[in-house]
């Protein structure tokens, strides 16, 4: 799992992704998310945490960053593919043409989505509409 | 993360890679009533604490990262574990289909380069044979 600063910092950074794990009104809890699941990571102030069941969702004034797996940032773009196989391929296609050597898997599936679903670019700092 | 009983059969028989398991808060596990979950970070402690017995009802279900952890880097290759998968697939067509997640298309991957096995539907068996 990519517990990297520059994973965090993406991952913050990306708010339509961040959106799947903020605070909801059906929340059984005040100030904390109930969209959290066991086995997500999330980042606090550089740290970084995973959820198990026997422990609680962290609270929403620590500000935690959700840092999806692979797996998770896949669910959102399988649909777009007929099967698994042209997934992988067309993921591979776009890390020939765009991606960087330095990217983490996660980094490479975050950029991927960003790219294909919000027409999105990350500039180092930001995400940035193209 | 993939908890279908064909990725729980697949990663059972992989004995090559239970066996390099160091466990970690986080890694999903399927124990011997038949739940996946993930292990807390107290769940790790009692492990290291009585290993052998654990490893008698706890399996590891890998993530994706750590199957890439697996492959072996090739060198002047960018993406590394990207590009040899995807090359691997285009080699391996008719069986990467037969792969229904993307975990099991790594464990597929990795149990093939690394240890030259194919998944027969039920078990690992050699390439060789």
């Amino acid at each position: 799992m990519d517990k990297s600063i520059e994973y965090a910092q993406m991952c913050a950074s990306a708010e339509e992704i961040q959106i799947f794990r903020a605070v909801n009104e059906n929340s059984d809890q005040e100030g904390v998310s109930d969209a959290w699941e066991a086995g997500d990571f999330y980042s606090v102030k550089m740290r970084v945490f995973t959820i198990s069941e026997d422990e609680d969702n962290p609270p929403a004034f620590l500000n935690p960053v959700w840092l999806p797996r692979q797996d998770q940032l896949q669910d959102y773009i399988v649909k777009e593919y007929v099967s698994v196989r042209k997934m992988m391929v067309a993921f591979g296609q776009y890390c020939e043409d765009y991606g960087d050597i330095k990217f983490s898997g996660e980094q490479l599936w975050l950029s991927f989505i960003m790219k294909n679903l919000y027409n999105k670019e990350w500039d180092g700092v930001e995400w940035i509409a193209q | 993360m993939d908890s279908s009983m064909r990725y729980i059969a697949m990663c059972l028989r992989a004995t090559q890679i239970q066996e390099i398991w160091k466990p970690e808060a986080g890694d999903f596990v399927w124990d011997n009533a038949g739940s996946v979950y993930p292990l807390s970070a107290n769940n790790v402690k009692y492990y290291h604490k009585d290993k052998e017995r654990i490893n008698k009802f706890l399996n590891w279900m890998p993530r994706q990262d750590q199957l890439q952890d697996m492959v072996k880097p090739e060198p002047e290759c960018a993406f590394n574990h990207v590009g040899q998968l995807v090359r691997w697939i285009d080699k391996n067509v008719s069986y990467a289909c037969s792969v229904m997640t993307m975990e099991q298309l790594w464990l597929t991957f990795v149990m093939s380069k690394n240890y030259d096995k194919k998944w027969e539907g039920e078990k690992w068996v050699s390439m060789q044979s």
